[in-house]
């Protein structure tokens, strides 16, 4: 193999790799700004400069792959001169005024006021502390300059509702262009102009309002400066001063791993967890801003049990004692044939446990169902993007799992071929080399390997033969997964015209039929809450522990990050409280507790994922419940399958308005 | 696709009001010999403001969709190069030389004469679209400064009223 020298030690590298990626192999630091790993270099920033021995100039180490026998230097006085003359240009570029700003004491009020002028905030930057930029002046020590500010050409826009970008401190490093073209492939923004005028645009020149954009906020994250910024918690809370939790996104069932910045017991950002999997990092519209509906006022924080016709506020041990008694009234008169149950498969695997254990063995019934079509990826999503030929089948892929999305957009741009099959016009069609009418046309397209990615429940049984093709699917919702691998299925003969007792989480109905008693426990009043004999509020997937069963067959853990609001509980402690006054007392009083003492022993598939095995990205389970997933799916009359999705946006006071213009029928 | 729809409509409403007959055609053609070939972007970028003479949003996003790009790359591209204009440009273009040999010559006083009389500033257009005004840097005609060029003739020795003068066989 052959190798170079870097500061005088002896590296190995792979064919291709660049000096920056050796360097950072073998743990030496080389500084950069717009590097961005998984995109193209650019080499615009120059701050990754070196020497390069018999090279004419110093070269970027990003952009320049590495050489047999190449004697590298990272930090000698050319270099570092020539990165501190960059910093300060940078620095004088725009309104970077944090205390590295070297201005004299009077300048430095006048200074201030110029920037409070034009972004017409009184407050430091918004990247204080979290920027690269002022970490780099820091390090080189680069405080005084000569030279003038030049004035920033182009005012803030802070038209849309999301994301404000400031002009003023971008130093057109080209991050942003990069995360939004080449990694979520959304193509809303692109350099314009040129030299002092330079400027990252839109469509139009417009504001980002009126923009292509669809707000999945990757720019904001790789945003070195204070360039792009969230709007709603633009300086209530510097990243650095409040804590946060890494937890698994509940919204789709890719299972995206993103830390939640909790400040005075609320959520108040969202990011992606860099080099993490199965998403890198990458986040959706939903995943990084549609998390106000946990904060919302609207949300059931007290039990309610029907009386005289309408719901009143009762304490738990009220609703729960009504409930138990309800159910031995209904086992004894129809028999446990007439108690069923709609899990959402939204909940945990230790609430759907727990709910399953409460049916099956304390009431004795099998009428246990949710309506959710399985699905499952075999591969990483990565290797999506790596794919010569893809063929989405009746998915809205970008519309329900907009981070497996970007891996075949990804695929796309780098040359693959995309055929689609649907019968609706979706966003991911604009992708395709193709349409086409249904699977049995395939065969004429294929040649070679190809990756054929449906919706759950989409009939594939014309692609199950054909050669060199590998099917794979993912769940619209986190923890269907979860479901199929506890044994929780759709049941084609689950039918509520033949039930006397409806407990419903996952689900809502529009008429109660011969209901003699129905339990609605949800996070919202709704439809089925106001036709409910008790109403239980739920606490949501920030609010306790748990662990989800992800699409790649990953097992992830979710984390406590606030407290419910009001009296609102997790699933398994109500069905735990619920079956201790039916006389079965369980010993497991919390989630970890259930996983290991309960689900593993009983579930092969689980072995060895205990909790302390969970950290980090989760485990990859072997063994899959791939008969359970062909089952049919078939809803029952009267029950309708909620939107979740939709109705968690649409709780979510500040991106309602957003909802309603960009994606008007999807949430 | 709804989005489709109104990107085209708004392209035939601009070429409606420019009187541009037959351009949706020739610009079609355009984008489906371009559509497949690597690098199409500027040439077509170069046929269509041939064609409607500027490059406005709506155009370019009409561009964006056919080439099966980005409406900000497009945008990009028409913002880099100086060629490009996206606000429309007069039948005939005088471009005034500010070399530095035009200008000791009295350059500047020649562009003043003829903003007055057109009633523009330099890079302007006048409102009946038949001149616009450029400011440009050496012709390399330094020999007869002051120069003045009007679409590809150039005249040598120009004074500020003789600049005016120069206009008459225009207005037509």
């Amino acid at each position: 193999m052959d190798s170079v020298l870097i500061n005088g030690h002896k590296y190995d590298f792979e064919p291709g790799e660049t000096i920056l990626e050796v360097a950072r192999r073998n743990d030496i630091d080389i500084p950069t700004l717009c590097y961005l790993k998984g995109a193209t270099p650019t080499g615009a920033c120059r701050m990754c400069l070196v020497e390069v021995k018999d090279a004419r100039g110093p070269m970027a180490s990003c952009s320049t792959p590495a050489g047999a026998g190449m004697e590298i230097y990272t930090e000698t006085q050319r270099i570092v001169d020539a990165r501190k003359l960059i910093i300060e240009l940078l620095l004088i570029s725009g309104n970077h005024n944090c205390a590295i700003r070297g201005v004299n004491p009077e300048q430095w009020t006048d200074y201030q006021q110029v920037v409070e002028e034009y972004d017409k905030a009184d407050d430091i930057c918004v990247a204080y502390g979290e920027c690269k930029l002022q970490a780099l002046a820091y390090k080189y020590g680069v405080y005084e300059t000569k030279l003038n500010r030049i004035p920033t050409p182009y005012s803030l826009d802070d038209e849309d509702q999301l994301i404000g970008r400031d002009f003023s401190r971008c130093i057109l490093c080209g991050r942003c262009v990069q995360a939004c073209n080449d990694i979520q492939v959304n193509n809303a923004i692109s350099y314009g102009y040129r030299g002092n005028l330079a400027k990252i645009v839109v469509k139009g020149d417009q504001t980002l309002a009126l923009s292509d954009c669809v707000h999945c906020g990757e720019c904001i994250d790789v945003c070195p400066v204070g360039a792009l910024f969230e709007k709603k918690n633009r300086f209530d809370s510097r990243m650095w001063a409040v804590e946060h939790v890494r937890t698994t996104c509940h919204f789709c069932g890719v299972g995206c791993q993103l830390d939640l910045y909790i400040k005075d017991g609320k959520i108040v950002r969202v990011r992606g967890i860099e080099d993490s999997q199965p998403n890198q990092g990458r986040l959706c519209f939903r995943g990084r801003f549609a998390y106000d509906f946990i904060h919302s006022d609207e949300r059931l924080t007290k039990p309610l049990i029907r009386k005289n016709d309408s719901l009143v506020e009762a304490s738990w041990d009220e609703a729960l004692d009504l409930i138990v008694s309800k159910l031995n009234e209904a086992k004894e008169k129809h028999g446990s044939d007439s108690i069923g149950c709609v899990v959402s498969t939204k909940n945990t695997n230790e609430d759907l446990f727990q709910t399953k254990k409460f049916f099956n063995s304390v009431l004795d019934s099998d009428k246990i169902t949710h309506f959710e079509p399985g699905g499952m990826i075999g591969i990483p999503y990565e290797d999506l993007a790596k794919a010569a030929t893809i063929i989405v089948a009746g998915s809205d892929l970008t519309k329900v799992n907009p981070v497996a999305a970007t891996f075949v957009k990804q695929a796309v741009k780098g040359g693959a071929k995309l055929f689609i099959i649907d019968c609706q016009q979706t966003k991911i069609a604009t992708f395709a080399e193709k349409s086409l009418n249904d699977l049995a046309e395939l065969d004429q397209e294929l040649d070679g390997e190809a990756i054929l990615l449906h919706a759950p429940g989409y009939d594939i049984t014309a692609a199950e033969k054909m050669a060199n093709l590998k099917i794979h699917s993912i769940n619209k919702e986190n923890n269907t997964l979860g479901a199929y691998c506890l044994d929780i299925v759709p049941q084609a003969d689950f039918d509520v015209a033949k039930l006397k007792f409806l407990y419903l989480t996952g689900a809502t109905i529009e008429k109660r039929d011969n209901l003699d008693f129905l339990v609605v426990q949800n996070l919202f009043a709704d439809q089925a809450t106001a036709m409910a004999d008790v109403v239980l509020p739920a606490a949501v997937w920030v609010e306790y522990n748990g662990t989800y069963v992800s699409s790649d067959n990953r097992v992830n853990r979710v984390r406590k990050a606030v407290e419910p609001p009001g009296e609102a509980k997790p699933t398994w402690w109500i069905f735990r409280e619920l079956a201790r006054r039916m006389g079965h007392s369980w010993d497991s009083d919390d989630a970890q507790t259930i996983w290991e003492q309960e689900i593993i022993p009983q579930y092969p598939h689980f072995s060895k994922v205990n909790y302390d095995s969970l950290q980090g990205d989760g485990v990859l389970i072997s063994q899959q419940p791939e008969t359970a997933l062909k089952a049919t799916v078939k809803i029952s009359t009267g029950i309708k399958r909620p939107n979740f999705h939709k109705i968690l946006c649409e709780h979510c006071a500040d991106i309602k308005d957003i909802v309603a213009r960009k994606f008007p029928e999807s949430g | 696709m709804q989005i489709e729809t109104q990107v085209t409509e708004a392209f035939r409403q601009l070429l409606e009001e420019e009187k541009l007959n037959g351009a949706k055609r020739q610009i079609d053609d355009l984008l489906i010999d371009y559509r497949t070939k690597p690098g199409a972007l500027i040439p077509v970028l170069q046929h269509t403001q041939n064609i409607i003479g500027y490059l406005p949003p709506v155009v370019q996003e009409y561009v964006a969709q056919g080439l099966n790009l980005s409406s900000s790359s497009v945008y990009g591209v028409v913002s880099f190069y100086s060629f490009f204009t996206m606000t429309p440009r007069g039948k005939h273009i005088i471009r005034v030389c500010m070399g530095t040999a035009c200008y000791v010559k009295g350059g500047n006083e020649i562009c003043k004469s003829l903003q007055k009389k057109l009633a523009v500033g330099p890079g302007g257009t006048t409102q009946d679209r038949q001149f616009t005004l450029e400011v440009v840097r050496c012709l390399g005609a330094c020999g007869l400064a002051p120069v003045v060029v009007i679409d590809d003739v150039t005249h040598g020795q120009v004074d500020p009223s003789k600049a005016v003068e120069l206009l008459e066989p225009y207005y037509s």
